[in-house]
């Protein structure tokens, strides 16, 4: 693990904005829809602003511990047993996230892309290119974060123009027609999913001006944000506010929509292989956070055999769902979604704690 | 692999559901016209069945191939499928099918749905891209599955497609095929269940009250003789609609502006002539707002919204819709629609005056 390669703030506002709106495209645009209908793009941005906020917290929380990860900050200000266990819990929802991302990526191209192939066999390659990419360090993850993410962001620019033919007004409903209600509660949903925030305790370390971690971090959420916004409204606009949160991946059903004079059709997959290409991203980030955590809290010298290790359990954990039905709807029960703010909510929650501690030892041995 | 192209829904003979499905012989679709005609370029097999997805499954079986509805481009139901049995399992079966696009182009057939898929096209190698071809022909008004999916589940809105129909070749070649495919119309559905079928006249109707129709074609009798008469294609078109209460009885305004392009006349008029022009356009505005207003009494008669009045409503007053919404199907047959129309003449092709004489010529 080379912990002494550095990002560029842009780099590092790329990774965070790639690995942050990379999975909510897939299922989050029909769940929010189901919930707000027409003004789910608006809970997306409500969720966006509190998450800056955090995120910037965060990036306050990391610059008490100087270059030094969370974990290894955890286990420096509570002691090996307690700061150990508070960076194994970082560690778990890594962990954790990642299993997911890698089951949605096998729901969907078993789903849509290649039907047939079994998915431990999608999952296993994704977790396998991803390992490799870990060993590598963070550095190349962020590098190729940059590529995917003006994909990303060429995309967006191209969208509304590629889908104007299929845009109808006339299914819009009144503005907040349904109140501020529905809206409040959609962004209670997505919270779990901006709630990734934390991994920022992952990258902040790595950052090469650590004073612009502030700056840095709101670029990078607010485009996350501004990309699920985008895709919403477009899917709003074409499909109206009722038939998306019918449908099991509605921002393909989206792409699968343009259609230019008959002649330029059947182009999502261009459009699919620059998201694979960010899901592949934010496993890979994931797992190096898991493994890095790990390392720091075991004390351990090298981060690639934790990384094989988490890697293979990461595929393993993604086959515990019985299918795309209960991966789906889970994520919008009230448990899935109090269980996963109070493990982000956690998570925080230990590393402020060790950041108060280290903060006061150094004003204590600044006094001596 | 068996590529579809076109399906078929009838109600069977013996089983509830019929299922035609036309398949591409792969290698040969792309070979040209001349396959269309002489060769054959297409397979088309049916299975009758309790349900869509076993005779899906039967076809797939009796083809000895996968069956890959990636390439769909039509789905054509009967009408007596769409009248009696209602379109709610095809839609559900169409919408969840991975491989299925909702951009294809659902049709109500008049008659067996079977045989617009067996019936060879003679300037297309295969009847569903002769289907999407006359459909773009046809002008700016384009319904697929998506739209009708949207309208489906939408408050406000109902579903409609195009109709069309095999009849017999007015004229050809020995060799070419003794029948095609038209364009006849289209049907007006309520909830998941055809109600009414429209006449060509009424569908360009449909048309200018979705603001799409570009290319429909207007004709009208000439102001000085109701025997002749003249034609404008229609190149602009718009449709604004507004609602007001009066005394708290619910009414629409329906104001209709188009743009035509004069392709034929025999009216013996003179177009240079301001006063003569506004003439022709007024019969123009006549003939648009007469067959506009017989449509929206169409759709009153049978409860159905297919172009969004009530979503106008809705946006207009959304206190009102929220009370009253869901009875929208009872109140919209009470409700007063004034339609006017502003018909503007832009262009006459190659000719400023008619080819013969006018009539102030032929008095002089």
């Amino acid at each position: 693990m080379n912990r002494t390669l550095r990002i560029s703030g842009g780099l590092y506002a790329c990774l965070l904005a790639t690995y942050m709106h990379a999975a909510q495209l897939l299922f989050l645009p029909a769940t929010l829809v189901g919930i707000a209908r027409q003004e789910a793009w608006l809970s997306v941005l409500l969720d966006a602003v509190v998450t800056t906020l955090v995120g910037i917290f965060i990036g306050w929380i990391c610059l008490q511990f100087g270059r030094r990860s969370a974990a290894q900050a955890a286990r420096s200000a509570m002691g090996k047993a307690v700061g150990g266990l508070g960076g194994l819990i970082y560690t778990t929802y890594a962990l954790w996230v990642s299993s997911l991302v890698l089951r949605d990526v096998q729901e969907f191209t078993t789903i849509v892309l290649l039907p047939g192939t079994p998915g431990l066999v999608v999952a296993g390659a994704m977790g396998a290119v991803a390992l490799y990419a870990v060993w590598s360090g963070l550095e190349p993850l962020a590098r190729i974060a940059f590529p995917t993410l003006i994909g990303t962001i060429m995309t967006m620019l191209i969208l509304p123009v590629l889908l104007y033919p299929e845009y109808g007004l006339l299914h819009i409903d009144p503005f907040l027609s349904r109140g501020i209600g529905p809206v409040l509660e959609a962004s209670l949903v997505s919270a779990p999913w901006f709630g990734e925030i934390i991994l920022v305790f992952t990258l902040v370390p790595y950052l090469s001006r650590p004073g612009e971690v502030y700056r840095w971090t709101a670029i990078g959420t607010i485009g996350a944000a501004l990309v699920v916004t985008e895709i919403l409204v477009l899917t709003l606009l074409v499909f109206g506010p009722v038939l998306p949160s019918r449908m099991m991946f509605a921002s393909y059903t989206l792409l699968q929509q343009i259609s230019l004079a008959e002649i330029i059709e059947r182009i999502e997959l261009t459009f699919v292989v620059i998201w694979l290409a960010t899901m592949f991203v934010k496993v890979g980030f994931y797992l190096y956070a898991a493994a890095e955590a790990t390392t720091d809290s075991l004390g351990l010298r090298s981060h690639r055999v934790p990384a094989a290790v988490l890697a293979v359990m990461a595929v393993a954990l993604a086959q515990i769902w019985p299918g795309v039905i209960p991966l789906v709807t889970s994520a919008g029960s009230p448990i899935y979604i109090l269980v996963h703010n109070l493990w982000e909510g956690g998570i925080i929650l230990i590393f402020l704690i060790a950041a108060l501690v280290l903060r006061a030892r150094s004003r204590v041995s600044a006094h001596a | 692999m068996g590529v579809v192209l076109g399906v078929a829904v009838d109600i069977g003979e013996e089983r509830p559901v019929r299922l035609t499905l036309l398949y591409a012989r792969q290698g040969q679709s792309q070979q040209g016209q001349s396959k269309a005609i002489g060769g054959d370029p297409i397979y088309v097999a049916a299975r009758e069945a309790d349900n869509l997805s076993d005779a899906m499954r039967e076809i797939a079986l009796a083809a000895g191939r996968e069956t890959s509805l990636h390439h769909v481009r039509v789905v054509l139901i009967s009408e007596e499928y769409a009248r009696t049995r209602g379109i709610r399992n095809l839609l559900d079966f169409l919408a969840r099918h991975p491989q299925v696009r909702m951009s294809l182009v659902p049709l109500v057939v008049e008659g067996r749905a079977q045989t617009v898929l067996e019936t060879p096209p003679q300037l297309k190698a295969l009847q569903p891209q002769n289907l999407v071809a006359i459909l773009e022909e046809k002008g700016g008004l384009r319904w697929r599955l998506k739209d009708f999916l949207v309208a489906r589940v939408s408050e406000t809105h109902s579903g409609w497609m195009y109709t069309v129909s095999v009849i017999q070749r007015p004229a050809g070649t020995p060799q070419a095929p003794p029948k095609e495919v038209v364009v006849t119309g289209s049907a007006l559905f309520f909830g998941d269940r055809l109600v009414r079928m429209l006449s060509p006249k009424e569908t360009e109707g449909l048309a200018w009250l979705m603001s799409k129709p570009v290319r429909s074609v207007i004709t009208a009798t000439c102001p000085e003789n109701p025997d002749a008469s003249f034609s404008g294609q229609v190149d602009q078109g718009r449709t604004t609609m507004r609602p007001s209460w009066e005394g708290g009885r619910l009414r629409i305004d329906v104001a209709i502006q188009g743009k035509v392009d004069l392709i034929r006349l025999t009216c013996r008029d003179d177009l240079a002539d301001v006063a003569w022009r506004e003439r022709l356009e007024a019969h123009l505005e006549k003939d648009v707002r007469e067959r506009v207003e017989g449509v929206i009494e169409t759709f009153k008669s049978q409860r159905v919204d297919p172009v969004g009045f009530g979503k106008r409503v809705q946006l207009n007053d959304p206190a009102w819709w929220l009370q009253n919404g869901p009875n929208w199907p009872e109140i919209w047959p009470e409700v007063e629609v004034t339609v006017t129309a502003q018909i503007s003449i832009m262009q006459s092709g190659l000719l400023l005056k008619p080819a013969n004489l006018t009539e102030k010529e032929l008095s002089e």
